[in-house]
């Protein structure tokens, strides 16, 4: 599967999109990959809407947050990470290289810093190629069936 | 089985409305799951090899209801994780538990004997019309290295000590799970599609579930929104799996009851068992182990909670 | 009689799909302990002739899934501007089911009441008629059984001919076939099948169940809602029964969206058992407790049916019972209304 990756963002509105806001309005330099969808918080990220980024086309999924201790609702990304990290093991199991999926934290303030992340995360995924679930090598799940050639 | 059947009727004389256990079946091998209202019927319950389900599964809807119910080990941590989330009260819940030598899998023993009539369990051999099996080949795969022989709580127990802490049979080597292990990316995708491609949606592994409990109001048929499609196919069967999975985070017990009610063998243990690993690792907890547990999924610890955001 | 070794099975398999039908043949899946489906064949793969598969093979007339048409609006102001895309023409591709016991191709004797009728007629589903019509059936007939089959008591049980085109009764080093359509003699009629007079070894005898007057009984029974309670008190209501069952038909029809404004509307398998199968748009559900679902689906099946279309929408197969999850057993809910209300008919009924 050729083309560029596609990679989809969840950012919380308060800190992250801020500071997205603030690379874009100073035209730092990044890879324009990246789709964003702001949410209130990274607390509100359920896990399946990575799977499902993941099922619809996606190649790399971020998630990006306000720093632990510094979250607008308190303790939105304290839940938050602990659900990130189980899923970022669990998507391996699934097949999905863990490279392709990354939760960080990155506040309003930080605008270089998000630059560098995106720049970071897009060549991270680009290694890795398309993600082409559909292309993966069938695999013998019948008593006895020869393998394909 | 005076023991268990005294017991069964003292429950129901202590004031439960009924004792959820088993009996004796036409079926070779599998035990009939049954309720029992009155010490008449107690005198037809049994406890062997052959009682397999898991009956945790029928709390939540009885839950308006005081409910003794004869337990093994594994099915006891289904209870715990039920009380632990509160979805029954302690007080409504008499835990009845037996010694247990781990259950067949009925499926072995058609592959081991063809399907026989009658079941014969001598000891450490079981014979059906002519052949014999060590029992060890046919028990679930769960039963082999089990670690829940001695349930977490109970309110009785049938037995003695000794045999409540019996050492489970060795476990047996993962055939499946090494090779999966071993795949890569690529190839775990490739043979999910292929796992997932048999799905027929019957949801019975939902419905086998103890903690499934959500009953009509599951995600993983949610119109709005909509997150699995209703198409049979594997993309679509997956993404419902995926939810389940994801939904049975920290509260899973190995019971193993999906894997066993699915009518297309899908390995649907390989998922869940990595997910309590990880949860274990992550941490610490393993489900249906504490009744006073906070599920780890709604609590967190800012002392330990740092895996270094990639 | 013809006579085949049973040596020679994949020839006369891969001929057949060297001829252009698509094979499909019980198989064991890997890695489970005794999970047999039926699953299409290719060349050196292990068939399965001893063991019963967990689901019917219901799927080759009646698909888990079919798209029935795609749609797309025109426009977002305009939601009355529907373009429709017709579905693929029924689908008539030659597919030969090797290996299906009597119970299943009597299964297909029993849907074709509500679904192979005339065209034009009341009782015609086009899509249903050219898959049915493409279908070659070779069957082995059963000389053993387990405690679950309970076909002796439907027909001619483990003898029933009708959906079969070819009868494979198993006997030394091989099978003798006995061509039982047109179709079956084309096939009988070449190699690998050598001529025979042996005669063919008697069948097994299953279980029976009591049907006398259950339609009535269950008649009797509707408002009892005691004994359905009791009947289904270890069900889940998982939907196990209904979906491995050969003669259960029921669908659902829903869209799914692909895009924004693309769409496709689809049929496919639905369940009497699920919790959600009469929920209504206000959230009202007529049958809110699975003894009511319970009761539904045995009426429909040696009630209902029966009466509408003339035959059991049963045949025996004990897959229910096989693979409940529950052990439930469909023989033990039959015989409860028997009992129970055998007195409202000895009493003259209502």
């Amino acid at each position: 599967m050729s083309g560029e990756v596609k990679l989809v963002g969840f950012l919380c509105n308060w800190c992250s999109y801020a500071g997205a806001d603030m690379a874009g309005t100073a035209r730092m330099k990044q890879p324009a990959n990246l789709r964003v969808v702001r949410l209130p918080c990274t607390g509100r990220v359920n896990p399946l809407l990575v799977l499902k980024a993941f099922k619809s086309g996606a190649d790399g999924v971020l998630v990006s947050g306000c720093h632990p201790g510094d979250c607008h609702y308190n303790e939105g990304n304290y839940y938050a990470r602990r659900r990130l990290e189980l899923l970022a093991r669990m998507l391996p199991v699934y097949g999905i290289e863990p490279e392709r999926f990354r939760y960080t934290w990155v506040s309003a303030a930080e605008g270089a810093r998000w630059a560098q992340v995106v720049a970071e995360f897009t060549a991270q995924v680009e290694s890795l190629g398309r993600l082409d679930s559909a292309a993966a090598l069938p695999e013998q799940i019948f008593e006895g069936r020869p393998a394909d050639e | 089985m005076s023991d268990l059947i005294s017991t069964i009727q003292r429950t129901l004389e202590e004031g439960a409305d009924l004792v959820l256990g088993w009996t004796r079946s036409a079926t070779a091998g599998v035990a009939v799951p049954v309720r029992f209202y009155d010490s008449a019927e107690a005198e037809a319950a049994v406890f062997d090899s052959t009682c397999v389900h898991n009956l945790a599964v029928h709390l939540p809807r009885l839950k308006d209801r005081t409910v003794g119910i004869v337990a093994k080990g594994c099915d006891v941590r289904s209870i715990v994780e039920l009380i632990a989330e509160r979805e029954v009260a302690r007080e409504r819940v008499k835990i009845i538990a037996v010694p247990c030598p781990g259950v067949i899998d009925v499926k072995k023993v058609w592959r081991c004997f063809g399907y026989g009539k009658k079941c014969e369990d001598a000891g450490g051999q079981v014979a059906m019309e002519g052949k014999t099996a060590a029992r060890e080949e046919i028990l679930l795969a769960k039963c082999r290295g089990c670690r829940d022989v001695t349930p977490v709580i109970f309110d009785q127990a049938v037995g003695d000590a000794e045999s409540l802490s019996a050492p489970a049979p060795a476990a047996e080597p993962a055939g499946l799970r090494e090779r999966f292990r071993a795949m890569s990316p690529a190839e775990r995708r490739g043979f999910w599609r292929e796992q997932f491609s048999r799905c027929i949606r019957c949801n019975a592994c939902r419905e086998a579930c103890p903690m499934c409990f959500c009953r009509d109001v599951c995600t993983m048929q949610t119109r709005d929104p909509h997150w699995a499609g209703g198409e049979i196919d594997a993309a679509e069967a997956q993404m419902a799996q995926q939810i389940r999975v994801s939904h049975l985070a920290g509260r899973c017990t190995g019971c193993e009851e999906c894997e066993r009610a699915c009518p297309v063998g899908i390995p649907l243990m390989l998922l869940l068992e990595e997910q309590n690993e990880a949860v274990a690792a992550l941490f610490g907890y393993r489900a249906g182990t504490d009744p006073a547990a906070r599920p780890p999924l709604l609590t967190f610890d800012n002392n330990k909670d740092s895996w270094g955001e990639r | 009689m013809k006579f085949i070794i049973t040596e020679k099975i994949p020839e006369l398999l891969e001929s057949l799909s060297n001829a252009g039908q698509e094979v499909w043949a019980p198989q064991v899946v890997r890695d489970t302990v005794n999970t047999v489906l039926f699953a299409p064949w290719i060349p050196g793969a292990d068939i399965s002739f001893d063991m019963f598969t967990s689901i019917s093979a219901k799927e080759l007339v009646l698909p888990a899934t079919e798209k029935l048409f795609s749609f797309r609006y025109r426009s977002e102001n305009d939601l009355e501007a529907i373009e429709i895309e017709s579905g693929e023409e029924p689908q008539a591709r030659p597919i030969l089911l090797f290996g299906a016991r009597a119970c299943d191709a009597a299964a297909l004797g029993a849907l074709d009441a509500l679904f192979n009728g005339e065209p034009g007629g009341a009782f015609n589903d086009p899509a249903y008629r050219a898959r049915r019509g493409a279908l070659t059936v070779i069957t082995l007939a059963c000389t053993s059984c387990d405690t679950a089959c309970f076909c002796s008591s439907f027909g001619e049980g483990p003898a029933e001919k009708s959906g079969s085109d070819i009868f494979l009764y198993p006997t030394e080093g091989g099978y003798l076939a006995e061509a039982l359509t047109d179709k079956g003699k084309e096939i009988v009629g070449q190699q690998p099948f050598e001529d025979s007079c042996a005669t063919a070894p008697p069948l097994v005898e299953t279980a029976r169940v009591d049907l006398t007057d259950i339609a009535s009984r269950l008649r009797d029974g509707f408002a009892d809602i005691d004994l359905w309670e009791q009947v289904a008190e270890r069900c889940l209501s998982c939907g196990y029964c209904t979906y491995s069952c050969p003669t259960c038909h029921c669908f659902n029809i829903f869209d799914e969206m692909r895009f924004d404004r693309e769409g496709e509307r689809l049929r496919g398998w639905d369940a009497c058992m699920f919790h959600q199968y009469t929920e209504e748009t206000s959230g009202h559900n007529p049958r809110p407790r699975v003894a009511h679902r319970y009761r539904n689906r045995l009426s429909h099946k040696f009630w209902y049916y029966p009466e509408n279309q003339g035959a059991f929408l049963c045949t025996g197969c004990g897959r229910c019972i096989r693979g409940c999850p529950g052990n439930l057993d469909i023989r033990e809910a039959i015989a409860a209304v028997q009992q129970r209300h055998a007195g409202d008919a000895r009493n003259g009924g209502r």
